[in-house]
């Protein structure tokens, strides 16, 4: 089987600040993602893992180096294109959930599609058809307030498929979740990538997660550096 | 798509009632402030329009030694041979002189001095006629009738601690005359406790004799008073030989308390609007909070697909509210509120013909001005809740 490459990034630097101040959340980074892989990157808190993942997500620019989307250079689109292929390609599951809290489960799972400018009727049928996927069927109408962690989780990766993206970004998506809560959200996601087919990276500190998914794909991170 | 930011918009307005509904208050006040008092000065321009009408349009003004277009009491700047010059024009069809002074009039022991004003009796139906004066009790003078006087409305009411009533007897200057009539209420104090009397006995009693303050001219069906003006003015200065005279018509006064009352207006409407500049810089400091508060979220929402264009459009939709919805109710607001500034005149002054009349360009000015001020003081906080870097909103707690 011929591996298609989905991120690709060339020795990418991130630096934030200027001169002496100047930190190197990551230096020189190579790392290429193909479709349907399952990868985890592993590192201690400051190790600049998040910034990765966010140069990974294009929700940032890199200082340094290119980074390609589907063989695309994020470099070169404006942060409206970016911000429109980010909602096409890429769903993000973060470890405190980050849903609208005033929004039910339902509304927060339409609303990607709202910024893709899809018509109503359509938008609640998908949303609906991947919440019962994730389990969430009867909890539709509930604010996020109202549901547990799990269920929480569980509205963020709906949200995250909602658009059908290629690749599947979580961020310690069991930090915030007890153990079997959280295997069962791991459970999901290798669901997503065995049976959806999708391009799931996630990242973590915890080493029983990179037993769970027996992921072939592993990728230290120490200081900023890949090792 | 539109419809989408709408439902987020006003998802995020229901989210903080209180604080969305006292900045609604701050545009409530100052659009209902500009509405209430235009539409009470449109009210008063109708007012003295009307009062203008009743008095015709064919009347020239004349007073002697006047130093302002409103009559002055006692200054008696015309004589017999004036009257008689006006008489000589073939385009005037009658001259009224009249008497207007400050006098002492005494009743049971208590003196005031209100203004007296003296017609000669054979014109005093033509007079009457052009003013708001209507004989409410008892009549009026008759013809050649002397010794007797019509009073104001207020002297029959409280303006002598003993009232005063049909056949008192007031001493005018010394002298004493019965009443025989009572005006109906005008609605101002001067007319309201005026006196009126014939002018054979204003000069027995208090006018110089061959002298009296002004003189109404009318002028016959067809002729141009504009330009008739002009002529008797010119001709008049000659025969006189001095300026120190006012002459005008009651159409050139009106333009003068139009003007007058336009530029109330501006001030008014200008002073209101401060107001609405409150109410402005109200909604901009609640879309700031707003877009502190919800920085996270707009972090969310770009890193799900949200453009800079998407957060901009929602957070302008939600200013815009503020002022569309301040602008509605605040219409509404000042209708009522002069509505009930009609009514108070209408107490206080009845007399009056104040009618206040809802202009739709007044309402959709002020509809306008309200949703313009909502979505300026919107545009720098949804700027920079659009600009916002994702990274940095996400990580905002």
């Amino acid at each position: 089987m011929t591996k298609t490459p989905v991120i690709q990034l060339e020795n990418v630097s991130k630096i934030y600040g200027r001169g002496r101040a100047a930190i190197h959340a990551n230096k020189n980074i190579n790392l290429t993602i193909n479709k349907n892989e399952f990868v985890v990157i592993i590192g201690p808190s400051g190790s600049g893992k998040s910034t990765l993942l966010n140069l990974i997500g294009s929700l940032d620019y890199p200082s340094k180096g290119t980074i390609k989307l589907d063989g695309q250079n994020i470099a070169q689109l404006d942060e409206s294109e970016l911000a429109q292929i980010r909602g096409q390609k890429i769903g993000f599951v973060f470890q405190s959930f980050h849903l609208i809290q005033s929004m039910t489960a339902l509304e927060n799972v339409m609303l990607p599609l709202t910024f893709q400018n899809m018509s109503a009727g359509e938008k609640q049928k998908r949303a609906i058809n991947i919440l019962t996927k994730v389990g969430l069927k009867s909890r539709m109408t509930h604010l996020p307030g109202e549901l547990s962690g799990g269920e929480n989780q569980r509205v963020a990766i709906a949200r995250a498929l909602a658009n059908n993206p290629e690749v599947i970004i979580a961020d310690e998506p069991t930090g915030n979740l007890d153990q079997s809560t959280g295997k069962k959200i791991m459970d999901l996601l290798l669901n997503i990538y065995k049976k959806e087919g999708k391009t799931v990276i996630i990242v973590t500190h915890d080493r029983d997660l990179v037993n769970i998914t027996k992921s072939e794909k592993v990728y230290k991170i120490v200081d900023g550096e890949l090792v | 798509m539109l419809r989408d930011y709408f439902l987020v918009a006003f998802n995020n307005l229901r989210r903080r009632k209180l604080r969305s509904w006292l900045t609604v208050i701050g545009i409530i006040i100052g659009i209902s402030a500009i509405v209430s008092l235009t539409l009470v000065a449109q009210g008063t321009e109708n007012a003295v329009n009307a009062a203008f009408e009743e008095f015709g349009t064919d009347v020239i003004l004349v007073q002697g030694g006047a130093t302002f277009s409103r009559p002055t009491p006692g200054e008696y700047g015309l004589e017999n041979k004036d009257i008689r010059f006006f008489e000589s024009f073939g385009e005037v069809d009658i001259v009224i002189p009249y008497v207007y002074d400050t006098q002492e009039v005494e009743y049971k022991d208590e003196k005031k001095y209100p203004i007296v004003y003296a017609i000669d009796t054979e014109l005093w139906g033509e007079f009457l006629g052009r003013t708001n004066f209507e004989v409410e009790k008892g009549r009026n003078l008759q013809k050649g009738e002397t010794g007797a006087i019509v009073i104001g409305w207020k002297l029959n009411q409280d303006y002598f601690e003993k009232k005063v009533d049909l056949k008192s007897r007031i001493k005018v200057s010394g002298k004493t005359f019965k009443v025989v009539g009572i005006y109906e209420r005008v609605g101002n104090d001067a007319d309201d406790t005026s006196i009126a009397m014939a002018i054979e006995d204003a000069r027995k009693v208090f006018a110089p004799p061959g002298k009296v303050t002004g003189a109404q001219m009318i002028v016959k069906d067809g002729v141009n008073i504009e330009e008739f003006v002009k002529e008797l003015e010119e001709e008049y200065e000659d025969y006189r030989g001095d300026k120190n005279f006012i002459m005008s018509t009651s159409t050139a006064i009106l333009e003068q308390i139009n003007n007058i009352l336009g530029i109330i207006q501006y001030v008014i409407v200008g002073i209101a609007s401060i107001a609405l500049l409150v109410g402005a810089v109200g909604i901009a400091n609640t879309m700031y909070m707003s877009v502190m508060e919800r920085t996270k979220e707009i972090g969310i929402m770009k890193s799900i697909g949200a453009t800079n264009r998407a957060i901009l459009t929602i957070f302008l939709i939600e200013s815009a509210f503020f002022g569309i919805v301040g602008g509605i109710i605040g219409c509404i607001v000042g209708i009522i509120m002069a509505i009930g500034a009609k009514l108070a005149i209408e107490f206080f002054s009845p007399g009056l013909p104040f009618l206040i009349l809802i202009d739709p360009k007044v309402i959709g000015g002020a509809l306008l001005f309200s949703a313009v001020a909502g979505i300026i003081s919107g545009i720098l906080p949804a700027r920079s809740a659009s600009k916002m870097n994702p990274v940095d909103a996400l990580r905002h707690e």
